[in-house]
């Protein structure tokens, strides 16, 4: 008798872009769509945020419903509601099958709940089919509990500051692996004595506690150095910190994540190749690697 | 007139191999008048670039914004324009009564809970509302712009410019339609598109899409082709790319609209509108 194989986590990177959707040639490697991550464990299904990446992702539900007994349970997590973290839901052809069970998290840390945002976006002016119009058993919720359990995953999550109107992170635990998703976080105001406030070094614990010894990471990892010193307070990280602070907290896989609009494929692999050799050096054996469209990882 | 695309795609943007002839940026025109004088036409996701490439050519800009809906789609590249955060930036806006409305909801509310982390009071360019469309036409320079209204769910403009002999008609997220109401009807759209240089017009379905999906304000193909023939337009441009539609798929339509225009009119001139690519009229 063979033992049963033990289960894995399934992260697939749907959308990996940040801010805005970027189609061409010159994004085909690494993608153009914005956020949506999708986790599988088992028959668990995770979502973490709904960019335009999401579409795919449903697209590509439906064609499994049969292999599925025609059933869909979705957890779909937002990280915030910025437009690149929730354009492709009216798009989520997920949401319009009927019997498809959809819930969905978020921050009630929001001066309007949820559930109105995600109707002001799917508002008669804007967009011609409303929420209440999607077919699917939808819930949606303001998360209050720090820890949630969805069958055999476990859900942490925690309120990140450093981003304009603010954002969540997510870490999934499941199988003796973990799984974080923190996207949307100024590390560097963190981190960096000359952008820190009287706030920073809290947030800065508790970031570190919260991605200790992940299997891997999915980081904000948009700018340069350079480019970050012309983008202080928007909201994102440098390549640097986020590589200096994962190491700290022993991470085993980075995966950059929210890439630049104005960052091509060129441009991604070059910075890919500056950050090897400068790993080598240190010797943290972290796997480094910038995420890619399409990618698929077991951990 | 020159015309050209920076957006094709309707609904969503849609990045991607599959994509990378015809385009995955959502609406976007760039109209260059006989003066040199440019006129923007919606601001979905390829406003991006071509901001970029407003600053780099000419330094500043000063420039007319026409709205022609404010569904996402035609609005949502507005917060990357990079001209909007110079203040030397010049943008008479005007098309739809409600395009300003639609220009600052991607924007934060003030409530902190907004879509995007500035405000459009934030922004840095002098803009300025004409609210010239609603009433009648618009001159700019030597050319004459004026409206129809859209058959589309809570409606919008389509849009002519003259400009000496020479006619160009946009006009997207359009269902035509027998059953529309008087203003609207398929023979409102054909007088307003007669003897056209050009028609650029929705063209986002196939016949066999749009039986499950009237209503919804778009064109199957074949409609819109029967709209430049019987309009006798020089050009016809299919626009508005369904967001499932692979470029080969785009090719095979337009091969097809060019094979049944053949029996009746040989002589017009059928494409499908591609990002990046440049017409003169
Ligand atoms: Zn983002
Ligand atoms: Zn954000
Ligand atoms: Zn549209
Ligand atoms: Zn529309």
């Amino acid at each position: 008798m063979t033992p049963a194989k033990p289960s894995k986590m399934y992260v697939t990177f749907w959308g990996t872009r940040g801010s805005i959707s970027t189609p061409g040639r010159s994004t085909e490697k690494y993608g153009g769509n914005t956020p949506c991550v999708f986790v599988q464990y088992q028959d668990t299904n995770i979502i973490f945020d709904a960019g335009t990446g999401i579409r795919g992702l449903g697209l590509q539900l439906f064609e499994e419903l049969e292999d599925r007994n025609g059933h869909l349970s979705l957890h779909l997590f937002l990280s915030h509601t910025h437009w690149d973290h929730i354009q492709g839901f009216p798009f989520f052809q997920a949401a319009y099958i009927k019997g498809t069970e959809l819930v969905i998290y978020g921050s009630s840390n929001k001066g309007q709940f949820l559930e109105s945002i995600l109707s002001r976006q799917m508002d008669v002016d804007y967009f011609p089919v409303g929420l209440s119009e999607m077919a699917a058993e939808m819930k949606i919720q303001e998360m209050s509990d720090e820890t949630m359990r969805l069958g055999p995953v476990v859900v942490d999550w925690q309120e990140q500051i450093f981003h304009p109107g603010g954002s969540v992170r997510y870490r999934l635990t499941a199988g003796g692996k973990k799984v974080a998703y923190a996207t949307d976080v100024e590390l560097d105001r963190m981190f960096r004595p000359e952008f820190q406030d009287e706030n920073s070094d809290g947030a800065l614990r508790d970031y570190l506690d919260f991605i200790q010894g992940v299997d891997l990471l999915i980081a904000d990892g948009q700018y340069t150095e350079k480019e970050y010193a012309e983008k202080v307070d928007w909201g994102h990280t440098s390549i640097p910190v986020i590589l200096e602070l994962a190491e700290r907290a022993k991470v085993k896989q980075l995966a950059i994540f929210h890439h630049d609009p104005q960052h091509s494929d060129k441009i991604l692999d070059s910075l890919w190749h500056e950050c090897h050799a400068g790993i080598s050096d240190r010797e943290s054996g972290m796997n480094v690697f910038w995420a890619r469209e399409g990618m698929t990882l077991a951990v | 007139m020159k015309v050209k695309f920076w957006g094709t795609r309707g609904s969503i943007p849609v990045p991607g191999k599959d994509t990378t002839t015809y385009g995955g940026n959502t609406t976007c025109l760039e109209i260059t008048l006989e003066s040199g004088r440019k006129i923007i036409i919606d601001a979905g996701t390829g406003i991006r670039l071509l901001g970029q490439h407003l600053l780099a050519e000419a330094g500043k800009i000063d420039i007319h914004l026409l709205i022609t809906h404010i569904h996402w789609d035609h609005v949502q590249g507005f917060p990357f324009f990079d001209p909007v955060y110079d203040p030397e930036s010049k943008i008479k806006i005007d098309g739809f009564p409600t395009c300003i409305k639609g220009l600052s909801v991607p924007f934060d509310n003030k409530m902190g809970d907004g879509f995007f982390p500035l405000k459009f009071d934030d922004l840095k360019a002098e803009m300025s509302y004409l609210d010239t469309l609603n009433g009648g036409p618009l001159k700019v320079d030597n050319a004459v712009v004026d409206s129809i209204p859209l058959q589309h769910p809570q409606g919008g403009f389509g849009l002519r410019f003259r400009e000496g002999k020479k006619t160009l008609v946009f006009l997207t997220d359009n269902e035509l339609t027998e059953e529309a109401w008087a203003g609207r009807h398929p023979e409102d759209y054909v007088k307003f598109c007669k003897d056209a240089d050009l028609l650029i017009h929705d063209a986002q379905y196939t016949p066999e899409e749009l039986e499950k999906r009237k209503g919804w304000g778009h064109s199957d193909y074949v409609s819109t082709l029967n709209l430049g023939l019987k309009a006798n337009v020089k050009k016809l441009v299919l626009f508005h790319h369904d967001p499932s539609r692979k470029d080969p798929e785009v090719a095979s339509i337009k091969a097809h609209c060019e094979e049944l225009a053949r029996k009746s009119n040989p002589d017009m001139l059928i494409d499908a509108a591609k990002e990046e690519s440049e017409l003169t009229v």
